[in-house]
């Protein structure tokens, strides 16, 4: 049996994406507004750091500091960047959730299960 | 005598496109510039030729009408300009203290100069595009929603590094 593999929770996918979208950009208030455009909703910076960090400890992330500004109130910048185990991890939660949505029509399995 | 219209135009059009990027009056700015300008220069014909106090009385009142507009022309550009003046006033940077020092509680000492500072640079965009109010209201928000996330990721590494110190201690 292959190795068993560590699959990412909703939030943590939402995030990772949001790192890798952003690119170079990637810190904790435009990652925390990235999250909020995709989910339509405001999100606690928070919830964001937790999981930057869960997903650091996990290697699926790098950070570093980086520069300040005056509009920050000469307080330096957290970086992130998506390592390739990061990548992998998206790729095999988003594999298993094609496997499981596959050939499955959720309109009609509503409609049938609850009318 | 003070002419009072003497060499308006150029100020007139400097003023009216430093406070208003309107075209739809831009055409009528023109045309009362240039009556401003033909009435300049009647004024400075009669200063050269040494007019009398009453053919200034004349000038000005044959063209009322232009210099009552441009009375009201110049209460808007004040209007304008006071309003541009208050748009462009930085905004006040200071993160609400109560809140920042609320946040500073639950947060680790790494954690106090980027989580702190994310903050701040979104307060100042939001300050500038909703105002001071809406900021800070989101602010607290934003300390309030994020409190239970970091005491909890703080909980779950505190409790794992004791586990593992008291592992190691016993090994």
């Amino acid at each position: 049996m292959s190795e068993p593999k560590d699959y990412l929770g909703h939030f943590e996918e939402i995030v990772l994406l949001a790192v890798l979208r952003l690119g170079e950009n990637a810190y904790g208030a435009k990652i925390r507004q990235t999250v909020a455009e995709a989910k339509e909703r405001d999100v606690s910076i928070g919830a964001i750091y937790a999981t930057l960090d869960r997903l650091e400890r996990k290697g699926y992330l790098k950070s570093w500091q980086g520069e300040a500004t005056p509009e920050r109130g000469g307080r330096a910048k957290r970086y992130f960047r998506a390592e390739g185990a990061g990548v992998q991890a998206l790729n095999e939660t988003n594999a298993a959730r094609n496997r499981l949505a596959n050939g499955l029509d959720f309109g009609l399995a509503c409609a049938g299960g609850i009318l | 005598m003070n002419w009072p219209v003497r060499n308006q135009k150029p100020k007139v059009i400097k003023l009216f496109s430093a406070v208003c990027d309107l075209d739809r009056y831009a055409t009528e700015m023109e045309m009362l510039a240039t009556c401003l300008q033909s009435i300049d220069e009647q004024a400075q014909l009669l200063n050269e030729l040494g007019g009398s106090p009453s053919e200034y009385e004349q000038l000005r009142i044959r063209h009322a009408s232009v210099l009552r507009k441009l009375r009201h022309v110049e209460i808007m550009i004040s209007l304008a300009s006071q309003r541009l003046s208050e748009a462009k006033a930085p905004v006040n940077t200071t993160t609400p203290q109560l809140g920042e020092r609320l946040l500073l509680l639950v947060l680790t000492k790494e954690e106090r100069v980027n989580i702190p500072g994310d903050l701040a640079e979104e307060y100042v965009e939001i300050a500038e595009k909703h105002g001071k109010r809406f900021a800070k209201m989101w602010y607290y928000k934003q300390v309030a929603a994020s409190a239970w996330p970091l005491i909890r990721k703080a909980l779950r590494w505190g409790m794992l590094a004791s586990i593992a110190e008291w592992i190691r201690r016993a090994v």
